[in-house]
């Protein structure tokens, strides 16, 4: 089945690339392009741009769902505001005149959680001594040198971490990765963390030694590493956020089949992209030709 | 003798049912091994039950996927959690076992916490959901079976015991102790198990087959006559879950004689009061046997308190906290 089109309203300055990913996020529900005639009439419209003003004259098709991507806080016409199914803005902020049942959050730092499964940090104690790592491992990752360390070193050390003092780029990896975290007031509001539910805020001169009890008390080290991780998956995703536009502009259907329990079934788990599980459960389905099912599993 | 979580199923069941309620059990097959672990849970999933409310007490059974689920945890998979490494689990800690641990947390911890109220079976099996998976369960505690049929009697010259005759249960400490008593006291132990045989040999082998008697399947009648004939009842597993066989000797009166890494029986069992707290080797249980043979006044005393620590349970209360809306 052919995902729908949707058509994009891009302004001629550049798109930041946190808005690039998300338009690209939204490849999971639709085929979002420029207008283009050789693709039809679109299911709906996503407008990428600074500001709202003059958008409603743009757009003279008033049927189809029409969504809006902006970093402008201002006072949203009347009418263009009866016509927006959703709007999307950075932080946690809303345009004036928008429902907020209508407006999704673009989260600072953000983070693709399926690329840093959680650990726990039962199984973080058993990895330090697998790896010959002290069983008090408290990771730094405070300094932006700290975060240039590449892709594989630091979410490596913060997913075998007791607990880690992180600020800065990293801060949503670590949540991701359900490390037990310690940061500071600014960086905890920047991402939307509350203290003692997702991460554990401390001055900096005293960060490494609330980050060592941290690590030392598993319950409830292990209760904050899997908020962290929930605030990762449903504020700091743009999987989610992209989830969240898709279904205010109608492109998720309540009813995808008859494949749709078994699809939602591993979703709910949050099974993994090519996880081992979703291949058995495919396998044991292929002999009743279920491939329309078999080629969606994929699907993130 | 079934295991204490299918037993404990059964009379959740039987207690809705004298509630008002309409109740059954569901259960689907499940395969314990590596590979196949996750399978069990996913069938779960797609399990369509149209009740008003789902309980859920154990693996992988809490992967049900229903808008009212309620999850009144027994255990989880233990061969993944605290029994990894052990020698009842196929998974340790190489990478590969690591990230099939990994995983089923996940799966676990998600299907936990969606679940409309979280309940423990005991303040350990909370512990352990605390520790490993970060979520919180109250404690529920219920009647063992055969609660209302449980009944002191006389203190005779044998120590009992009801278990599975299976590695994590521990046996064989008891035999040993029996055979360093001084006093000359018999060991009554009723159950079957893969370690029957090895038991036996055991006995014969420390010179006291004369002494131990394994009682195999014993009828509800025979046991509650046993626990109330035991001097006192000899109970030592390794971390259990919650332990009927101490709730079911307090209510027939009986001193319980335990190890200090037995689990969720220590939430019952107070050193010096209702029972002994030993190192859990046969020369500290044999001591304990000793002390109760030479004294009946103090087993006495003792199975008296252990009687009244049980007094207050009752499925109603259970009944109250599972269906509240």
């Amino acid at each position: 089945m052919t995902k729908p089109f949707v058509e994009i309203l891009a302004a001629t300055s550049p798109v930041p690339d946190d808005v690039v990913e998300l338009v690209a996020a939204l490849r999971a529900w639709c085929r979002p392009h420029v207008s283009d005639p050789g693709l039809g009439p679109p299911r709906a419209r996503l407008a990428l741009l600074p500001r709202a003003a003059g958008l409603l004259d743009a757009v003279s098709d008033r049927s189809t769902p029409l969504g809006l991507v902006t970093t402008a806080y201002e006072r949203v016409e009347p009418a263009l505001a009866a016509r927006l199914d959703v709007v999307v803005v950075r932080g946690r902020r809303r345009p004036a005149g928008i429902d907020a049942d209508r407006v999704v959050h673009l989260a600072t730092g953000t983070v693709d959680t399926s690329r840093h499964p959680p650990v726990a940090p039962a199984l973080r104690r058993e990895w330090r001594a697998l790896l010959g790592l002290p069983d008090d491992l408290v990771v730094t990752a405070d300094h932006p040198a700290d975060h240039r360390m590449g892709d594989a070193h630091l979410p490596s050390l913060l997913a075998v971490a007791a607990a880690a003092v992180v600020r800065g780029p990293s801060l949503s990896t670590a949540l991701a990765l359900g490390t037990p975290v310690v940061t500071d007031p600014v960086e905890a509001r920047r991402i939307g963390a509350i203290d003692g539910e997702h991460v554990v805020v401390a001055a900096p001169t005293d960060a490494h030694r609330v980050a060592e009890a941290l690590g030392r008390d598993l319950p409830r080290a292990a209760a904050l590493g899997r908020r962290a991780r929930r605030l990762a998956e449903t504020r700091l995703d743009l999987r989610s956020t992209a989830r969240a536009v898709a279904q205010r502009l109608g492109l998720i259907s309540s009813n995808q089949g008859p494949y749709a329990g078994f699809e939602a079934a591993l979703r709910s788990l949050h099974t993994p992209l090519g996880d081992p599980v979703t291949w058995r459960a495919t396998g044991r389905l292929a002999p009743l030709d279920v491939s329309a099912l078999t080629a969606r599993a994929v699907v993130p | 003798m079934s295991g204490g979580a299918e037993q404990a199923t059964e009379n959740l069941v039987a207690a809705l049912l004298r509630s008002g309620h309409r109740a059954e059990a569901v259960r689907l097959p499940t395969a314990w091994d590596r590979v196949r672990i996750f399978d069990a849970a996913l069938a779960w999933r797609l399990v369509p039950v149209d009740a008003d409310l789902v309980i859920a007490v154990n693996f992988p059974a809490y992967f049900v996927n229903h808008p009212n689920k309620v999850v009144w945890l027994f255990h989880q998979h233990r061969a993944a959690y605290d029994g990894a490494g052990g020698p009842w689990s196929d998974l340790g800690s190489d990478p590969d076992s690591l990230e099939t641990r990994r995983i089923l947390t996940e799966w676990d911890t998600l299907a936990l916490e969606e679940s409309r109220a979280l309940f423990a079976i005991s303040e350990l099996a909370a512990a352990r959901l605390a520790g490993f998976n970060g979520l919180t369960a109250e404690p529920l505690y219920h009647p063992p079976p055969l609660f209302d049929d449980l009944h002191p009697g006389a203190f005779g010259d044998a120590v009992f015991c009801a278990t599975r005759l299976e590695g994590n249960k521990r046996p064989g400490v008891m035999v040993e102790a029996i055979a360093r008593t001084r006093s000359g006291t018999r060991l009554e132990i009723a159950g079957r198990g893969s370690l029957a045989g090895e038991l036996q040999t055991l006995a014969c082998d420390l010179g006291v087959s004369e002494r131990v008697e394994m009682l195999g399947f014993v009828p509800d009648d025979e046991l509650v006559r046993r626990y109330a004939d035991a001097l006192a009842v000899v109970y030592a597993p390794f971390e259990e879950d919650y332990g009927y066989v101490t709730l079911q000797a307090f209510r027939a009166g009986k001193p319980v004689i335990t190890a200090a890494d037995s689990g969720g029986v220590l939430e019952w069992v107070e050193d010096g009061v209702n029972g002994f707290v030993t190192d859990g080797s046969p020369e500290a249980i044999a001591a304990a046997v000793d002390t109760l043979a030479d004294d009946r006044a103090l087993a006495a005393k003792m199975g008296a308190a252990g009687r009244e620590r049980v007094a207050h349970l009752s499925w109603d209360p259970v009944i109250e906290r599972l269906t509240r809306p």
